[in-house]
This record gives C-alpha cells, sequence and structure tokens, in this order.
C-alpha cells in the first residue's frame, strides 16, 4: 500500500503536468506556473538535505572505521563545514553579516601621476595585484566604461594591455591615494579590501581551478583512451579515426595555414554527416525518452521506489 | 618573472598542481585537492540554495505573511499562494521536509512521496518537450523542400545527404528486424554516418579539454608566475 500511495501521488501530478500543457486557460496556466516555479521549487530544494546527510554519513562513517584513506574525510567535512558557514552568513555577495572582505588601516596617501581615463575622471581602483604592474605605471588605472569590476584576473590583463597599446585615450592625473599595508602580502598597496573570503572568493579560487583542472586533465587520458580503441582494425574504426583527427587538426591554425581546405572539410564534417548522425540519435533519444516517461508514469518502470518494504 | 602575491591566486595555482599531479600518479596531493574540491562544491550549493530558494520562496513569504498578520490581524489572503506574502509555502515545505525521513528506517518509506510528486510532473511535462524539441524539429529540419533546390547544387547535395544520414543512422539503430535485404546496405551506410558522427564527438570534446588545459597553463605561467605578458 505505502508503494502504491507513491504511484497514485505521481500518476496523479504527472496527469496534471500533461494535460496543463495542452489546455489554455489563463487560471490552470497560472497554477501551473505556481506549482512549476515555486511549490515544486520548494520540495525539491529539501532534496540537498538528503544528499548532504549522504555525503556527511559517508565520510563520518569512513573516519569512525578507519577506512582507506579515512583522514581526507576530514578535509571534506571541513570544507563543506567552513564553506557552507561563509556562504550562508557572508551571502552570495557579500551581503550577509558575516565580514568577507578584510581590509587594512590606512597608512597614509600617495601623491603621484596616475593614468586615468579621459572619459572617466572618476578614481576606480585597479583591483589586482598592482605590484606585479608597477613597472608599466599602471597599477592603478581605472577600468573603463562600462567594463565589469566581476572580470577575472587573465581577462583584467588583457584589457590593461589593450589600454596600454591605446596610449592616447590616457591621460595622466596628479592624485593623492590613500595607503595600507596587505595583510596578504605584507606590501603597500592602495587602500581597498584586499582579501576576501567570500564564497566568491572560494569558487574563483578553489571551485573553478579545480574543476577546470580535471576536466583539462581528462584530454590526457582521452588521448591514452584514443591510442587503444582507436587502432584502425576495421573500416568503421578507421573512418571514426580519420573523421577525429580531421575535426581536431582543422581546429589548429597552424596546420589549417599549411593545408588549404583541410578547415573547410573539417566544417563539412561537422555539418553533414556529424548533423545527420546526430539527428538520428537525437530522434531515437527522443522517443526513448518519451517511452520512458511513459512506463513511468504508467507504474511500469518502478525502479524509483526503491527496495525495501511495500 | 612577475609571481603573483595574492592569496586567491597562489591557492588556486597550488590546487591546480595538485590536480595536475595525478597524471603522475594518485598521491596525497590530489586526493586532498579532490577532497577539498567535494567539500567546497556542496558548500557552495547549499549556498545558492539557501540564496536563490529557500531565502526567496520559502523565509521571505512567511516572514512577509507574519507582519501582514501583525499589522492587519488574521486573514485568509495569508492563504493565498498566489500573494507574495503567505503562509501556504508551510504545506511544500512541510513536503519537501519528508525527505529527511529517509534517515529514519521505520518511516523511510516517505521519502517516496515527495519524489513521486516531482518525479510525476517533471516526467509528464518531459514529454511533449522531448517530443517537441528532439523528434518534431529535427524532422522538420530533415525534411528536404523546394527552397533547398534553388540554393545551388552542392548545399542541395549536402541537404539530401543529411536526410539519408539521418534515416540510415536510424535504420541502423532499428532492432525489430533482421538487417536483410535493402536494409543491410542502408545500415551499413548508417553505421558509416554513426562512425563519422563519434569521431567529430571525440574530436571537439578533445579540442575543449585541450583549450581548458592551455587555460590552466596559461594561469599558471601568465597569472601565477607572471612569466609571460
Amino acid at each position: 500500500m505505502k508503494r502504491k500511495l507513491a504511484l497514485y501521488i505521481m500518476f496523479t501530478m504527472a496527469v496534471w503536468g500533461g494535460i496543463s500543457v495542452f489546455i489554455g486557460k489563463q487560471t490552470v496556466h497560472n497554477f501551473d506556473n505556481l506549482l512549476r516555479n515555486k511549490l515544486l521549487l520548494i520540495v525539491g530544494a529539501f532534496a540537498i538535505i538528503l544528499g548532504l546527510g549522504s555525503l556527511i554519513f559517508h565520510h563520518t562513517q569512513k573516519i569512525k572505521r578507519n577506512a582507506r584513506y579515512w583522514q581526507y574525510s576530514y578535509i571534506t567535512l571541513g570544507a563543506l563545514i567552513i564553506t557552507s558557514f561563509i556562504g550562508l552568513f557572508g551571502g552570495v555577495r557579500g551581503e550577509g553579516g558575516l565580514p568577507t572582505f578584510f581590509g587594512g588601516t590606512v597608512l597614509g596617501t600617495y601623491q603621484g601621476n596616475i593614468y586615468t581615463f579621459q572619459d572617466k575622471n572618476e578614481l576606480k581602483l585597479f583591483k589586482a595585484d598592482p605590484s606585479r604592474y608597477a613597472r608599466e605605471d599602471i597599477a592603478l588605472m581605472p577600468l573603463p566604461q562600462g567594463v565589469s569590476e566581476d572580470l577575472s584576473r587573465y581577462e583584467k590583463s588583457v584589457l590593461l594591455r589593450e589600454i596600454q597599446l591605446r596610449n592616447t585615450s590616457l591621460q595622466l592625473q596628479n592624485l593623492e591615494i590613500p595607503l595600507m599595508i596587505s595583510p596578504v602580502s605584507g606590501e603597500v598597496v592602495p587602500f581597498e579590501d584586499d582579501f576576501g573570503v567570500s564564497i566568491q572568493n572560494i569558487y574563483e579560487g578553489i571551485l573553478v581551478p579545480c574543476g577546470s583542472t580535471m576536466f583539462a586533465m581528462l584530454a590526457f587520458y582521452m588521448c591514452s583512451a584514443a591510442y587503444r580503441a582507436f587502432r584502425m582494425r576495421n573500416l568503421h574504426a578507421g573512418v571514426l579515426l580519420v573523421s577525429a583527427f580531421i575535426v581536431m587538426l582543422g581546429q589548429i591554425p597552424l596546420i589549417t595555414a599549411f593545408i588549404p581546405g583541410l578547415h573547410d572539410f573539417r566544417q563539412w564534417i561537422l555539418d553533414v554527416p556529424n548533423l545527420a548522425s546526430k539527428r538520428g540519435i537525437m530522434i531515437g533519444v527522443g522517443l526513448g525518452m518519451a517511452a520512458t516517461s511513459f512506463k513511468i508514469i504508467f507504474g511500469i518502470e518502478r525502479a524509483w521506489l526503491g527496495g525495501g518494504e511495500e | 618573472m612577475n609571481i603573483a602575491m595574492d592569496f586567491w591566486t597562489w591557492t588556486a595555482a597550488l590546487l591546480t598542481l595538485a590536480i595536475l599531479s595525478f597524471l603522475w600518479k594518485d598521491n596525497p596531493t590530489y586526493r586532498a585537492a579532490e577532497h577539498l574540491y567535494i567539500g567546497v562544491a556542496n558548500g557552495y550549493s547549499v549556498t545558492l540554495i539557501w540564496y536563490n530558494v529557500v531565502v526567496p520562496n520559502m523565509i521571505d513569504p512567511i516572514a512577509g505573511a507574519y507582519r501582514q498578520v501583525a499589522r492587519e490581524g488574521m486573514n485568509w489572503s495569508v492563504l493565498n499562494p498566489f500573494q507574495e506574502a503567505n503562509f501556504f509555502v508551510i504545506i511544500p515545505m512541510m513536503v519537501g521536509a519528508l525527505y529527511i525521513t529517509r534517515f529514519i528506517p521505520k518511516i523511510s518509506w516517505m521519502v517516496r512521496i515527495p519524489i513521486g510528486l516531482t518525479l510525476g510532473y517533471y516526467t509528464a511535462i518531459s514529454i511533449p518537450a522531448s517530443f517537441e524539441a528532439s523528434i518534431l524539429r529535427q524532422l522538420e529540419a530533415s525534411i528536404v523542400t523546394r527552397a533547398h533546390m534553388t540554393m545551388g547544387f552542392r548545399p542541395a547535395l549536402w541537404v539530401f545527404l543529411v536526410l539519408i544520414g539521418t534515416l540510415s543512422t536510424l535504420i541502423y539503430f532499428f532492432f525489430s528486424t533482421e538487417h536483410r535485404g535493402i536494409l543491410k546496405p542502408i545500415s551499413n551506410f548508417g553505421i558509416l554516418v554513426v562512425m563519422i558522427g563519434f569521431g567529430a564527438s571525440f574530436g571537439l570534446t578533445v579540442m575543449a579539454r585541450i583549450s581548458l588545459a592551455i587555460g590552466r597553463f596559461v594561469f599558471l605561467f601568465k597569472d601565477w608566475l607572471g612569466l609571460v605578458y
């Protein structure tokens, strides 16, 4: 009966979801919007408790049992607690109560020539580490108008280079800048919120590098896997190998400069045979998804109910 | 050489190196970085869900309704789910809280209720969406029209080739009948098309990963070590 209750609830919701798409009444549309964008969102948000609970349970059990590499579980749990604490109390954009930026106190002021933009006299300190750009005297340059402050370090350096090249758009001004000792580097830097431990810093300093490096590392493993898998054993493997190589080589400017027509051939592969195969697969996937959805709705596929009692 | 001096650049650089060290072999620095990544990623998800779902959809409506009741006294409008400030959101919160029953063996079956609610609804609405996006749109795009014929010989030929390729791919994956007679050469052509497609996908994936790897090395040599400008 307990399993049937869940099946009935699921079926009722499916019937509603199915018919609401085809009913044009505004009232139905409004209720469907409320259900989709609010009520089910609230229900779904609680699923994270399940995920977190499983993660915490798994790692605490590892520590309890002194399982292999149990020491690392402390890192996961610690990182989870610290990140959640900073995020929840510091806010996504530092709007929370927790101080997430720690600046130094003003030591004094610096008076000197500083480059500013002709069209923007408002002084905005450049956030990147000034010591790196000190030799170019552009450390304290403001970002151009309309450019977001949330640029990555790489983008900012590219931007600075651009500015440096277009020297005419800059003007030199004699300004007074408040200074402080950086709590991180110990150097005298322009006064600003120098050291941040906001969730955005954690995102840019830990999540992005770890995630992109892990994906980047797959390139090495894919190449070694390809070496084993792509041996030209038959015509089909040969076609796969040639297609992959043309697509890869056709993207490298140095190669396409020496082999005329390679880039166009690569584009043809992507636009014609690749499109045909992807289209065929996509139609098959669409039919499969619809069939699986019907199986779930009509209770033929019940794996989601899990094991356990009736 | 102009090494970066800020804390987060160093953190990012050391973590990048720690993860890249796995190319040599599994080692403690990689494992530490990996575990750190898992913890931080989950903590970040908690923050995002809190500020993007919990606060605007749960806390704000309830707090607003509470203030309204305190100001105007109890009235039915605070139970209206269509109103910005309402107490109605407590009901889906209670249903969502049933996820926690998964950790209480005696009533763990109740976890199926919120799963059933969301699964039923989203499965049902995915059917027309998948028909629309994966089937109808693809069929529509595959149809050869008179307009294609006016585009010139080559483009028209490619459009035909896409149609034939799509049909042969579908026939190759059609297992309800044995591939004999006319179906055999068609399915053979289909597997060739599929192989070209898989090769292209592989090539694109490798290039995307290489691009990421270049990005990481640019970060290390430029942003961290300041060796290149």
